[in-house]
C-alpha cells in the first residue's frame, strides 16, 4: 500500500450497527501503554497538539489513533446528517467500530520474516499487520472496514493462513467487484509487507448503506 | 561503532566486579543511544519504540535503567551469561516494503555490534506507517 493509495471516498457510508464487538476481545488499558480512547479522541480533537510523546511514541497508541482518524474522515459529514434522521444509530456504530479497533491494537502474535543470518530474528505484530489490512479497505473508497481476522499459523514461516475481514458497503456498488478490487488490495499489501502465504481472503460484505442515510 | 564506545569497554574490560557491572550498564545505555539514533536514520523507518515494556522497566526500577527509558535510548540490551539480546522495535513507512527495513535495520544492529559474541537481535516492526508523521521526535 502506497499513499497514493489513500484516496478519501467523496462520501462515507455510515452502518448501523456495531462492526462486530461480540466476537472481538476488550482490551485492557495496558494495551494503549496507560492511555484510554477517551484521552486518545480528546487528543485527536485537539490536532494532536500539544505534542505528546506518551501517545506519538507508542506503537498501540498510534495504531488506535489512524484508525479513530480514519473512522473520523469517512463519516464526518454523513454522522451528522445521519445523527438527525437516527438518533442513536451513531452512537452505536461509532462504540462499535471503536471496540473493532481497540481490540486489533494488541500487538498479538509475532509473525516471522526470514533473514539468512540466524541470529536475526526479525518480525512483525500480528497489529502491525491488521492494521496495514485495514488501511488498504478503509482507503479504497465505498465501504468501510469491520474486522480483520489471520486465522492459521502464522507464526510458522510457509504455513498457509487465510484472511477474513468484514466490511460494510456503500449502496449501489457491485459487491462482487468491490469484494475483488478489496482482496487484491489486501494480497497486494500482504506480498509487499510481509512473507506470508495467504491462501484464501475471505471478504464479507454484512451491511450496506445509502450514503443518503436510507438503509437498503 | 564509535571511538568512545570502544575506549570505554577496553577500560571496562581491566575493571572487575561491582565497577564493572556498573560501568558495563552505563556502556549498555551509550551503546542503545547509538543503535537508536543509527536505526532512526535508516531508510524506510518512521520511529522507534521502546523495546522494553514498561511494567517489566518498572520492576527493573533502579536509576540507571530506568535511563534506558530516555527518549534517545530505546533499544533494549541485555547481557546474562555470556549470551547477548539486543530488541528494537521500530515503525516503517509504507512505502517501502516493511521485510526490506526490517533486514536493513537488524543488519545494521549486527554490523555495530561486531564480533560480540553469541548474541541474538530482535527487531519488531510495531507499526506500518502510511500518515508520514514522525512516530517519535
Amino acid at each position: 500500500m502506497t499513499p497514493d493509495d489513500r484516496a478519501a471516498p467523496d462520501d462515507g457510508a455510515v452502518p448501523a450497527t456495531p462492526a462486530n464487538p461480540d466476537d472481538l476481545p476488550v482490551s485492557a488499558a495496558d494495551d494503549l501503554d496507560g492511555y484510554t480512547m477517551e484521552e486518545l479522541g480528546d487528543y485527536l480533537d485537539r490536532g494532536r497538539t500539544p505534542y505528546d510523546p506518551g501517545i506519538e511514541n507508542s506503537a498501540s497508541c498510534r495504531l488506535a489513533l489512524s484508525g479513530m482518524t480514519r473512522m473520523r474522515e469517512l463519516s464526518q459529514t454523513v454522522l451528522v446528517r445521519e445523527s438527525r434522521a437516527m438518533p442513536g444509530r451513531d452512537d452505536n456504530w461509532i462504540s462499535g467500530l471503536l471496540d473493532t479497533i481497540k481490540a486489533e491494537i494488541t500487538s498479538g502474535r509475532d509473525i516471522p520474516v526470514s533473514h539468512s543470518d540466524p541470529a536475526l530474528r526479525l518480525a512483525l505484530t500480528e497489529a502491525a499487520v491488521r492494521g496495514m489490512i485495514r488501511r488498504a479497505g478503509d482507503t479504497m473508497g465505498g465501504l468501510i472496514m469491520g474486522r480483520c481476522t489471520l486465522d492459521g499459523d502464522v507464526t510458522t514461516p510457509g504455513e498457509p493462513i487465510r484472511v477474513d475481514v468484514t466490511a460494510s458497503l456503500e449502496f449501489g456498488l457491485s459487491l462482487a467487484d468491490t469484494a475483488a478490487k478489496l482482496r487484491e488490495r489486501i494480497g497486494y499489501a500482504l506480498a509487499r509487507h510481509t512473507e506470508l502465504v495467504v491462501s484464501t481472503i475471505d471478504v464479507t460484505i454484512d451491511d450496506i448503506y445509502t450514503t443518503g442515510g436510507q438503509r437498503s | 561503532m564509535s571511538d568512545d564506545l570502544e575506549r570505554s569497554r577496553g577500560d571496562d574490560a581491566a575493571l572487575s566486579g561491582h565497577d564493572d557491572a556498573a560501568l558495563s550498564v552505563h556502556d549498555d545505555a551509550a551503546l542503545s543511544r547509538e543503535l537508536t539514533a543509527a536505526i532512526r536514520a535508516t531508510e524506510g523507518v518512521t520511529g522507534v519504540y521502546p523495546a522494553q515494556p514498561t511494567v517489566e522497566a518498572a520492576v527493573d526500577a533502579v536509576a540507571v535503567r530506568l535511563a534506558l527509558r530516555q527518549p534517545d535510548v530505546l533499544v533494549d540490551i541485555d547481557r546474562a551469561d555470556g549470551f547477548t539480546t539486543v530488541s528494537a522495535h521500530i515503525a516503517t513507512s509504507a512505502a517501502v516494503p516493511a521485510t526490506e527495513t526490517l533486514r536493513a535495520v537488524g543488519e545494521l544492529i549486527r554490523s555495530t555490534l561486531g564480533e560480540a559474541g553469541p548474541l541474538a537481535i530482535n527487531v519488531k516492526v510495531r507499526l506500518i506507517d502510511d500518515t508520514g508523521r514522525p512516530a517519535s521526535k
